[in-house]
């Protein structure tokens, strides 16, 4: 009889939710070509306008779209938070990765300074550097890059830590293994799991991490959306329009949870101990 | 020649308890012939696994010397030295890279050592089928097998590289009493078939015994005596080795 070929259920769950992450990008990009009312418009009859079918998901303070202005300001959120976890997980991961398995005083002298930069309210440093550098998004991209790298590096390097002890990487080192080798396709590969989910979750909290450098005039200048940004535009009427925040705040909520479950199916394809059963 | 020379090897380790430096092996010295089956017993913390790690390289002496076939190694060991000595650990499972499949890893060390991928993977079947398994577990990972299956895979993996040295470190103490028997059977009949000489390390002076052409026994650090596993099992000289052989549970 002809065996019918067998997809491995992680691969397929992780092809399904890179194709979601995809479509995210894809309209984040391409959404606002699409929008019927102007994001920046201020329409002065229309302030905290209820939902209704011309305005989806009601209007803001100054009358404007809040759909509109939450598709014109996906692109921003979601590529900015991307692009500091992205930064902050490489960078944070390769230097806890090479301290933990070097070890030393390489390691000791790299922690150190670690402790260094977690020793500063990460907020006040984050802002001391966009301040330095000037607002505009790629500006506190790089800030908050500077600060959050290190909890990756710890995280990694604890990880490391744990796994070269363990008897398989040991057994590697007598089957004529480099180092690198054993880094990379022992050491490293083990140690994903909660880098992973880190990252994942941290996808969230850097929309809003964002929002704060822009109410300080950092980040996103007015009148351009973002959500971080709609959140806290969104509090002062959160009693009378309340759809001001739970828009927005949904958004970023499903931004969260696709991440989430893209980085689950991540951990899970690579993880051939979780899909058996 | 033999497989083995080891001459006044030693190591310590600092005691915080103790605040001082207990000297785990201490002053070691014995040889391996070239297909000798030689059991190294002794209880736990006596420095066993400690003399199987330093011969592996894994663990830096303090001091003397580890020939293997006449040549002087030290460690950081060269790449061929695990050409000829090679181990099998005493839990399976964790032996093997859970995030990889039990043959690629077999396949892999030969392609380490400069075998082709086709004969490596050809040769890791055999090996597979040799130790008692089917062809079907090269795609398995170490979850998905039993300990036994996974220490008949481990054995398989340590003799890839058909090696003259193969130390096993208490190889079937995590097993079931049926498949410690299996195990150790195989053992045996590899031992003839592929002229190794075999460190056996273990609890077990029953199973030492039934295995063993000679055996030492160590304490505290040293060897206290060596001998023929008859000798040591009806005339031990030692006071240890009697206590270690009335401690041997019969039931």
């Amino acid at each position: 009889m002809e065996k019918r070929r067998r997809f491995d259920p992680a691969v397929v769950r992780l092809l399904v939710w890179s194709g979601i992450v995809l479509l995210l990008l894809v309209l984040a990009w391409v959404g606002p070509r699409f929008i019927h009312h102007d994001p920046y418009e201020v329409n002065l009859l229309q302030i905290t306008a209820r939902p209704s079918a011309e305005y989806l998901m009601g209007t803001d303070y100054l009358g404007r779209c809040t759909l509109c202005r939450l598709i014109t300001g996906a692109a921003r959120s979601i590529y900015a938070s991307l692009a500091v976890v992205a930064i902050t997980f490489i960078i944070g991961t390769a230097i806890g990765t090479v301290c933990g398995f070097i070890g030393g005083a390489f390691d000791t002298v790299v922690m150190r300074f670690v402790d260094a930069v977690q020793a500063f309210p990460s907020l006040v440093f984050t802002i001391a550097i966009a301040a330095m550098l000037g607002s505009g998004m790629g500006n506190c991209i790089i800030a908050m890059s500077c600060i959050n790298w290190t909890q990756y590096a710890r995280l990694s390097r604890s990880q490391v830590l744990q796994v070269k002890e363990r008897t398989f990487v040991k057994a590697a080192r007598t089957t004529g293994m480099t180092n690198r080798q054993i880094l990379f396709k022992t050491i490293l590969p083990n140690s994903m799991t909660p880098l992973i989910v880190s990252a994942s979750m941290h996808v969230g909290n850097t929309i809003l991490g964002f929002s704060g450098l822009s109410f300080l005039g950092l980040g996103t200048m007015p009148p351009f959306p973002e959500w971080g940004n709609m959140l806290n535009d969104g509090k002062a009427t959160l009693q009378t329009a309340p759809w001001t925040v739970i828009f927005p705040g949904l958004a970023i909520l499903l931004v969260v949870m696709i991440m989430g479950m893209f980085g689950d199916s991540v951990n899970e394809a690579l993880n051939p101990k979780k899909n058996t059963n | 020649m033999n497989a083995v020379e080891v001459e006044n090897l030693k190591v310590s380790f600092y005691s915080h308890k103790s605040n001082s430096f207990v000297h785990a092996v201490d002053d070691v010295s014995f040889t391996l012939g070239e297909n000798e089956f030689l059991g190294l017993v002794g209880e736990s913390g006596c420095g066993k696994s400690t003399i199987a790690r330093m011969l592996m390289g894994l663990q830096i002496p303090d001091g003397g010397t580890i020939r293997i076939k006449g040549k002087e190694i030290k460690p950081p060991y060269p790449h061929n030295v695990y050409k000829q000595i090679q181990m099998i650990y005493q839990m399976p499972q964790d032996s093997f890279d859970p995030r990889r499949k039990v043959g690629t890893c077999i396949t892999e060390i030969q392609s380490n050592f400069g075998v082709n991928k086709r004969e490596a993977r050809d040769f890791t079947m055999h090996l597979l089928t040799r130790v008692g398994l089917t062809e079907e577990y090269y795609n398995k990972y170490p979850h998905e097998m039993s300990g036994g299956e996974c220490q008949r895979a481990a054995i398989a993996r340590s003799l890839s590289l058909k090696p003259d040295v193969l130390i096993c470190d208490e190889p079937t103490s995590a097993l079931d009493v049926s498949v410690q028997a299996q195990v150790v059977e195989l053992l045996a009949q590899l031992r003839k078939e592929m002229k190794l000489g075999v460190l056996f390390i273990s609890h077990d002076l029953a199973l030492v015994q039934g295995l063993c052409d000679s055996v030492m026994v160590m304490y505290q650090g040293k060897i206290v005596e060596r001998g023929s596993a008859k000798e040591i099992t009806q005339n031990p000289r030692e006071d240890y080795t009697r206590k270690l052989l009335s401690s041997v549970l019969l039931v």
